[in-house]
């Protein structure tokens, strides 16, 4: 980080918005070239192309939005510090993923260990299935919201009981969209682990939503 | 292809990496079985509704606390380097300001 050398940075209104979609149009390896040739606002451009896909992925797998949102930004400090050693020949979405992947594990473990924290996290999802049905959609029926909203529920929790390493690879392949390679490097494992888990997970989630979605 | 069959490989088929004798045979299989034709529903159309769920943002102060952080990221070498030199004191809240003197290197990102 000592070594970045300090590049002369465009700071007010026109040059500074013409500085931002030059950089909107790079590619993630020209953004962070950028950023390691002294661009501090390349890693900006990284946070905004970034945030809130690592918060989905990380909500979904730790199922506490508060908690996400410190691991993500954990995510980004470490990224912050440790670009220069990225070795830039592979994906930086598969890196940033990784570290992300491997945060989310830690705390799942970590939580496993402190009953506290699941308690915390049961008496959220208590309030959330207290609060009043909200009529967001006037074109369906009351009878209609109620089962749209169940199932959505009912498959948000399917994700919830998926067991960890299966959720992981769940998430990142129906969410994310990552391939089977990226997947077999996010989470460390080859690519014979990485079908298996995904065909089991698919297979618990057809069960738990099966009696809504028919 | 048995119906256990087809779903311990569903995988293959529902991401098309099967070989293609293997996708011909369960897409017969698939034709001829009304438990799988439902299996495959239940899967896709529970996927389907994961992926419409609004996904989370992140909060106002998200920002704010990530550039925070990533100035304060200097502050612990600035005090080992102080300490090493002697002039240990870990109330010294100065680091930063002397890391930018030294040459800008502490500015946070400009997010």
């Amino acid at each position: 980080m000592a070594a970045r050398t300090k590049q002369q940075q465009p700071r007010f209104g026109g040059e500074a918005l013409e500085h931002r979609r030059q950089l909107e149009e790079l590619t993630d390896s020209g953004v962070v070239q950028a950023f390691l040739g002294g661009d501090q606002r390349a890693f900006g451009e990284l946070v905004r192309r970034y945030d809130n896909r690592l918060l989905n992925f990380v909500y979904r797998t730790v199922g506490d939005r508060e908690r996400a949102q410190d691991l993500v930004q954990e995510t980004f400090v470490r990224v912050y510090r440790h670009l220069a050693r990225f070795d830039q020949s592979k994906k930086f979405s598969t890196w940033i993923y990784t570290i992300s992947s491997n945060l989310a594990k830690n705390e799942l473990r970590n939580r496993s260990r402190n009953p506290l924290v699941l308690f915390q996290t049961i008496r959220k999802n208590w309030e959330a299935d207290h609060r009043p049905l909200e009529w967001e959609d006037t074109q369906y029926k009351p009878d209609d919201l109620f089962r749209k909203r169940h199932l959505r529920e009912k498959v948000e929790q399917a994700v919830a009981q998926l067991p960890e390493h299966h959720r992981i690879v769940f998430v990142l392949r129906e969410l994310e969209g990552k391939t089977y390679e990226e997947l077999a490097e996010i989470i460390g494992c080859n690519l014979g682990t990485v079908k298996s888990r995904l065909n089991r997970a698919r297979n618990n989630f057809a069960e738990i939503v099966a009696p809504m979605v028919d | 292809m048995t119906c256990s069959e087809f779903q311990n490989h569903f995988s293959d088929y529902h991401d098309s990496l099967g070989d293609p004798a293997f996708m011909v045979a369960a897409s017969a299989h698939l034709d001829g079985c009304p438990e799988c034709r439902r299996y495959r529903g239940e899967v896709e159309q529970g996927i389907e509704v994961l992926r419409s769920l609004p996904g989370p943002s992140v909060g106002d102060d998200f920002l704010p606390r990530l550039k925070h952080r990533i100035y304060h990221l200097e502050d612990g070498p600035a005090l080992r380097r102080r300490e090493m030199a002697g002039l240990g004191d870990h109330h010294d809240h100065g680091a930063r300001d002397r890391g930018a003197d030294r040459g800008g290197d502490l500015v946070p990102p400009q997010c």
